[in-house]
């Protein structure tokens, strides 16, 4: 019981170290809630547009601007969310690993604790106030029922989880290739794309045509937006909120036991460059 | 030192070897394209049959040029590298096999990276130290006590570990890498780029580590001043492979028979046929001209005596300066390093 007492504390150590580092930049908090902002009311106005020229959509207006509006305000693809990524290529090209890697825990552990103090930092820093930003001027729903506000902020938390484990074993192709800047940045910014298109950020899944969504609802990308966007707006109800979520820790198990046999392979790999 | 060196040892080493396979590029831009497809590796041996032990409360210098292995050999210690062949057993754990146990009883220093959180001042990373290695309280408390006393700290723990100087930021380092009473400590080149007074209070705080904690102590430089301050024994390896071990009065003993006589000659006095003419006072004399317009003439007392070729000198060139140095342990380790050991 001690050894897992002591493993929580020291995960959480790092969570608080990230925490810290953060605050010293506290001014990136206001460009990002600035970018987000920019965003939501590009998405705003051009989803009013598009409503307005069209005959029959799948959702109600109110529900698609609180559903791109919110999107914004809590996404995956911001680059303050992109910690893993930065830190483990970083880590590789510089070297920096090593220091990750002499200490006494596990190291995806520590990269998603270390990340999961940023993610907090930007809960509260950046996507809340976004949030109450569109609430008050973009006019934005409230969540649909009390259940779709809670199973919201566990999806949330659900995606947190499942894009943190695609990142780390993104992060790990490096220690094969050490080709830091094309593979783990540039697949970086293929995340950025896949979790505005094919999570459903900018246009929800609900409004794909018939065999793209059955695609899009068939791989793991939906977890990291449109699950917890569609289950705030009411789009996802009832046990589907909590088979949903089911899925995406699933996925993220998943992807983490499949990171645990390429990590098994990639430690006896390490090369360290430097000195 | 002596009785550790009869203690079972804490660090054995034992055919150690490391083969990193490395692609093979290729310069300019068409060679960074066939790059893309090349799969033509080349074998690079970091380590290569490599053995020593390590007894607990010894302090050893692990030297060699650059690209020699020591660091490859270190992260090989502290279980982050897996050899090619051999092994690597510290305090009775293959650190490989076992690294969470191993990271816990081992403290390491990187002199070119840090594990300090850049942003935030020093104490927010050893607070991070203390949760990391479950540090009870009271043991982190008088650790952090000692330590800010011992390096001077005092106000740096209140700035951004970004503002601190090098030697700072090295003294600080330091201390987030000992807060956990780690038994055996790997240094990697501590002194690295610092200035004299600096050296010398990172050097009195290893040795204080050493002497007043009985931690066992691998350190590695390339300031031989370190090692002549701190290490009773040294461990020297080239191109992966040892090539001496034992105490530093040895190597002295063995390979520092040389010694110099230094002169410099009166203004305008020619040096025509100088080497010529001390060639013929003795064998194995060797004369080089430096820069200053000094003379360096190296011997072995075993077969000229100083006073012969001093006597030779004076009595034939207008001296205006003249002095007789034993041989240093730099221009010892230069030969070494040049030459190899006897290979």
């Amino acid at each position: 019981m001690t050894r897992v007492y002591e493993e929580i504390d020291r995960q959480l150590g790092i969570v608080v170290a990230t925490v810290k580092q953060t605050l010293a930049y506290r001014f990136d908090f206001f460009t990002a809630i600035l970018g987000a902002l920019l965003m939501m009311a590009l998405l705003y106005y051009l989803w009013t547009a598009i409503y307005a020229s069209s005959t029959s959509m799948a959702m109600s207006y109110q529900a698609l601007i609180t559903y791109v509006c919110l999107g914004q305000a809590f996404s995956f693809a911001r680059p303050g969310q992109r910690r893993i990524l930065v830190r483990i290529g970083a880590g590789i090209r510089t070297g920096h690993v090593l220091m990750d890697l002499v200490r006494p825990t596990d190291y995806q552990l520590l990269t998603i604790s270390d990340t999961f103090g940023a993610f907090l930092m930007e809960t509260l820093m950046v996507s809340l106030p976004s949030y109450l930003v569109a609430l008050l001027f973009f006019g934005i729903s409230l969540p649909a029922s009390p259940e779709a506000a809670f199973g919201f902020g566990v999806s949330v938390l659900g995606a947190f989880f499942l894009v943190s484990s695609v990142d780390f074993l993104i992060g790990l192709m490096a220690f094969w290739t050490m080709n830091v800047f094309g593979l783990v940045w540039g697949l970086g910014y293929l995340k950025i794309a896949v979790i505005d298109i094919l999570a459903g950020t900018v246009i929800p899944l609900t409004l794909f045509p018939d065999w793209l969504r059955g695609i899009a609802l068939a791989l793991p990308f939906q977890g990291m937006a449109f699950t917890p966007l569609a289950i705030y707006v009411g789009t996802i109800q009832g046990s589907a909120i909590w088979t949903s979520i089911l899925s995406q820790f699933a996925w993220g198990v998943g992807f983490v036991l499949l990171t645990r046999l390429v990590w098994l392979k990639a430690r006896r790999r390490i090369e360290i460059q430097g000195g | 030192m002596t009785e550790a060196s009869s203690a079972a040892p804490i660090v054995r080493v034992t055919d150690l070897s490391k083969t990193f396979r490395t692609l093979k590029r290729k310069p300019g831009l068409v060679g960074a394209i066939r790059n893309l497809f090349s799969t033509d590796y080349e074998e690079i041996k970091a380590v290569d049959h490599i053995s020593f032990e390590i007894a607990p409360g010894e302090l050893v210098g692990y030297i060699g040029p650059n690209g020699a292995g020591k660091s490859t050999t270190i992260k090989m210690l502290t279980g982050i590298l897996h050899p090619t062949a051999g092994q690597v057993v510290v305090d009775g754990l293959v650190p490989q096999r076992e690294r969470v146990r191993n990271s816990k009883k081992i403290g390491v220093i990187f002199g070119q990276r840090t594990q300090l959180l850049w942003d935030i001042p020093p104490t927010d990373s050893f607070e991070l130290m203390r949760k990391m290695y479950a540090i009870p309280t009271a043991q982190y408390q008088a650790n952090l006590k000692q330590f800010v006393e011992l390096l001077a700290l005092g106000e740096l723990m209140k700035r951004p570990v970004r503002q601190l100087s090098l030697g700072q930021r090295m003294r600080c380092e330091l201390v987030a890498s000992l807060l956990h009473d780690p038994k055996i400590v790997y240094l990697d080149e501590p002194t690295i780029g610092l200035d004299v007074v600096a050296k010398e209070r990172i050097r009195e705080f290893i040795l204080h580590l050493n002497q007043a904690r009985r931690t066992t102590i691998l350190l590695t430089t390339h300031d031989l001043t370190d090692i002549e301050r701190l290490c009773r024994r040294v461990i020297i390896i080239d191109k992966g492979q040892l090539i001496y071990d034992g105490t530093l009065a040895e190597i002295k003993r063995r390979y520092g028979r040389r010694r110099r006589v230094v002169f410099s000659l009166a203004d305008g006095a020619s040096i025509d046929g100088l080497t010529t003419s001390l060639e013929q006072v003795g064998p194995g004399l060797q004369t080089q001209m430096r820069g200053d317009g000094g003379v360096v003439v190296s011997f072995d007392p075993q077969q000229v005596a100083a006073t012969t070729i001093t006597r030779h000198i004076v009595n034939n060139y207008p001296v205006a300066d003249l002095s007789v140095e034993e041989a240093n342990l730099e221009a010892i380790i230069r030969e070494i390093y040049q030459q190899g050991m006897g290979r």
